[in-house]
């Protein structure tokens, strides 16, 4: 796989995997001119010298050049797109919530996103194939699972602590990833009943608006599914089977659902809605239920619509005020790369000092983990412990670290940020342990304890 | 089975198929099916996770007739470690796409919390999964209320994902910074309770909880006391009417009071006051005293019942008279109680012929005091935890019966 150079491409083009590999760079036009108009041509179809991510901070040398010279980083461009699709978002452009449910309007700015995350997808992707493979799901699926998640990596991202685009999106997409395979799992073994008590609030609406429900019967679906839920409950501490009066299989039920649904739906809903017999609303509860095992199983059709850049018309053309407030203009950028870039040589300093201070069995631990990608299964056939152990040694491993970077705030010693914020920490430690090793991996120099000389640096 | 998919940083617990069983059968304490099974599974991760905690740090989880009470009507539990309030909010979802946190952890005060912990359980009951935390204000400031289901709704990627971050601060933030401001539940005037108790402590209510506006609701559960009215009615459990409420007063030792029970500032003239703090104990005891005044109506007038709480050392026991089944040695479990009446408002002396008797559960008599135009009735005794006691306050023919567990 030829990795992407110049950010034009970066931002532009979409991978086309064949098997596990990726084949060939795709160009989606509009992107393209997209990018065009926000950077000089020079810039944009430059190899980009600098990728912070990827390099350590100390091996990268200091810049000399006059700013306007600089060339702009992958890093500064994706924040840039990032405020971008921020104020898309903020100025009204909601998805319409119509009758007819059409897929939303997506910015341009998530588009140019999307693509420049693909990298990260197939990495991502790759890496939880070696630890969590599943005989139903190939690489290119899972490729395919999280590339079309950009919208919930871009919702929560909050660059102000340093941490990456890439970063983040790797460990929301890991989550999705394993989240994902942990449902497919279980609808497996739950039957339809089972399966409509266990969706999230979240998931119903989704499934619904999925099948084309109209926001005024969504409520009377939901609502029946509150009854359902009320009087349909497990006999058992951990069976599946349902007991006595809330059993789905006996007509009984359903006329207790009917009546409780019946006497509160005036309460409940806010527009008026016709009485339902038991049979009726028996009916559409088996519906959803078949709904929800449909939408963790997409077809392939509807894998190729959410590729992104093939929509057709679904996109909002923003070119016009492309050229308004062009990156070259925004000299704050710049410094803010530079700030960036001295926080992360901190950050560096503190955590290679704190690793090599910690003991050997827990460096061995981390880099097991990260370096080599080891499940939590692996860790403890390997290690000769249990997963409990392991898992318990391995947070300790890092709460360790965390400590260290909590520590060394630069602002009034003793202060912390907001507790919503903390996490972007734990981000921080997160991306500079992948990289770390991953750096690792790359120039093979000796680690600090080789316990097993057999270990071969894979990628 | 369903813990493949987990990462040694992910954290997970394995539930013990004995817990399991325990918290079962203790479910079935429950009177309708939701209530069971949402006993079932708070007791699950209540029992699961909290061992988990006191391995790091002291911790306790919520007293169990407040578990009992609070599982009958809505989901969630809480454990408190040193001073913070963590909510646990068990989910059976198989998709972990939100935290749903049922408005009253987040609006009612006696309820709220600092932290709310998104609990998964995979569909096989095996294991614990905890997804991630947010706060109080996170909740309110970035959550969705859904007013039908009376619900806060919170997607998943705005938690904090790391616990490690929250047994590392947990200590360093201020309620200020953990809680939204909550507004002081609605006043409920006693035959409103009544009515309120009335309709939703019929166990055929199958949704109580979305029955009557929010503030009438809140305000309901606010007050422990009403919440165990309710509680009880629903259980179908039938209280003479003078004994209706009791005041539990292992729980004034955790620092919780029912609203009728205030400081004695708040009830007492400064010369009632300075009567009632007279007593004959040393200042280490007088410390770690609890005292609490309640106003008692007696149709001609009001009173003022003093209730003076002391732990008592191991030295000091064995030397007084105790309440009940007469152990001679006590224990360290147990306590002196003073209990006072004094006038309220302006008048130095009791209304009338004024007595107070100290009954057993059973209506036994076993210590009275009664005074005719007299500043204060004293009566003082020990007694163990867990044992209880009646007392009744006359004036001339008016009697007032008020129940107590230590």
């Amino acid at each position: 796989m030829r990795p992407r150079l110049s950010l034009l491409e970066l931002f532009s083009t979409f991978a086309l995997l064949e098997g596990d590999r990726i084949q060939q760079w795709v160009a989606d036009p509009r992107l393209r001119r997209s990018v065009q108009a926000n950077l000089p041509s020079d810039k944009a179809q430059a190899p980009d010298r600098q990728t912070p991510d990827r390099q350590s901070p100390d091996r990268q040398s200091p810049d000399r050049q006059a700013p306007e010279d600089e060339p702009v980083s992958e890093a500064a461009f994706s924040l840039f797109w990032y405020k971008r699709w921020q104020d898309a978002c903020s100025s009204g452009d909601k998805p319409q919530q119509d009758s007819q449910s059409r897929p939303p309007q997506r910015p341009l700015a998530e588009l140019h996103l999307a693509a420049y995350l693909q990298e990260s997808c197939y990495w991502t992707a790759r890496k939880t194939l070696q630890r969590f493979s599943n005989l139903s799901y190939g690489l290119a699926d899972y490729f395919q699972l999280i590339s079309a998640e950009t919208e919930r990596v871009l919702k929560y991202f909050n660059p102000s602590f340093g941490n990456s685009l890439k970063g983040y999106a790797s460990v929301v997409h890991t989550s999705l990833l394993k989240d994902y395979l942990r449902q497919v799992r279980a609808i497996d073994v739950c039957s339809d009943w089972s399966l409509l008590r266990k969706v999230s609030h979240k998931r119903l609406h989704e499934v619904l608006s999925h099948a084309g429900i109209a926001v005024s019967e969504a409520e009377q679906y939901h609502f029946a599914w509150v009854c359902f839920k009320t009087i349909c409950l497990p006999g058992q501490p951990t069976d599946q089977t349902f007991e006595g009066k809330g059993d789905p299989e006996q007509p009984e039920t359903w006329s207790a659902i009917a009546q409780l649904y019946n006497t509160k739906r005036g309460q409940q809903l806010s527009a008026a809605s016709p009485p339902l017999t038991p049979e009726q609303i028996q009916q559409r509860l088996a519906k959803v239920s078949r709904w929800i095992r449909q939408y963790l199983y997409p077809t392939v059709d509807s894998l190729n619509k959410t590729r992104p850049g093939q929509e057709k018309g679904e996109i909002q053309d923003d070119l016009a005020d492309g050229g308004a407030e062009s990156l070259l203009d925004q000299a704050i950028d710049r410094e803010a790369d530079a700030d960036r870039r001295q926080q992360q040589g901190q950050l560096h300093q503190t955590l290679v000092q704190a690793l090599t201070q910690m003991d050997p069995a827990a460096q061995d631990l981390l880099r097991l983990s990260y370096q080599e990608n080891l499940s939590q299964q692996a860790l403890a056939a390997r290690l000769q412990m249990n997963q409990s152990t392991v898992s318990r040694r391995l947070k300790k491993a890092e709460e360790n670290l965390l400590t260290k970077l909590l520590d060394q705030r630069p602002d009034s010693a003793h202060k912390l940020p907001e507790p919503s914020e903390l996490k972007q920490i734990s981000l921080l430690l997160r991306e500079w342990l992948e990289n770390h090793y991953a750096d690792c991996r790359d120039s093979p120099a000796p680690s600090s304890s080789t316990s097993d000389p057999s270990v071969s640096a894979r990628r | 089975m369903f813990s493949t998919y987990f990462d040694a940083t992910d954290w997970t617990y394995a539930i013990d198929p004995q817990l399991s069983q325990a918290a079962w059968q203790h479910s079935r304490r429950q009177v309708t099916t939701w209530a069971q099974w949402n006993a079932y599974l708070n007791q699950l991760c209540l029992s699961t996770f909290l061992p988990q905690v006191q391995e790091r740090t002291g911790a306790q989880a919520m007293d169990p007739a407040w578990a009992d009470r609070t599982w009958a009507v809505a989901n969630g539990s809480v454990i408190t470690v040193n001073g913070v309030r963590l909510v646990l909010i068990p989910s059976e979802a198989l998709d972990q796409s939100e935290l749903e946190v049922p408005q009253e952890w987040i609006d009612i005060p006696s309820w709220a919390g600092d932290y709310y912990l998104a609990v998964y359980l995979t569909a096989d009951l095996q294991t614990l999964h905890i997804a991630g935390y947010a706060t109080h204000q996170q909740i309110k400031q970035q959550g969705c209320l859904d007013l039908n289901q009376r619900t806060y709704h919170l997607d998943l990627e705005a938690l904090t994902p790391d616990l490690s971050l929250l047994w590392l601060t947990h200590t360093r933030y201020g309620q200020d910074q953990t809680r939204a401001p909550i507004a002081p539940p609605a006043q409920l005037l006693p035959p409103q309770v009544q009515a309120l108790t009335q309709r939703l402590g019929d166990p055929s209510e199958l949704l109580p909880r979305l029955e009557v506006p929010f503030a009438s609701w809140a305000a309901l559960l606010d007050n422990p006391t009403w919440h165990e009215q309710l509680y009880q009615q629903r259980q179908g459990q039938q209280q003479s009417a003078a004994t209706q409420l009791v005041n539990r007063l292992s729980r004034w030792m955790q620092g919780q009071f029912d609203q009728a029970w205030q400081p004695l500032d708040a009830v007492l003239q400064p010369q009632q006051l300075a009567i009632s703090t007279r007593s004959g104990l040393d200042p280490v005891s007088l410390a770690a005293s609890i005292q609490r005044a309640k106003v008692i109506d007696l149709g001609q007038g009001q009173v003022a019942l003093v209730v003076n709480l002391t732990p008592m050392s191991a030295q000091e026991v064995g030397s007084e008279e105790g309440v009940g089944s007469g152990q001679g040695v006590g224990s360290e479990q147990e306590v002196r109680i003073e209990l006072q009446v004094h006038p309220t408002g302006s008048a130095i002396h009791l209304p009338g012929e004024t007595g107070l008797r100290l009954l057993s559960l059973a209506g036994v008599e076993l210590a009275q005091a009664q005074a005719q135009v007299t500043e204060t009735i004293r009566l003082q005794f020990r007694a163990q935890y867990g044992e209880a006691f009646q007392l009744e306050i006359s004036c001339n023919d008016q009697v007032v019966l008020e129940a107590f567990e230590v």
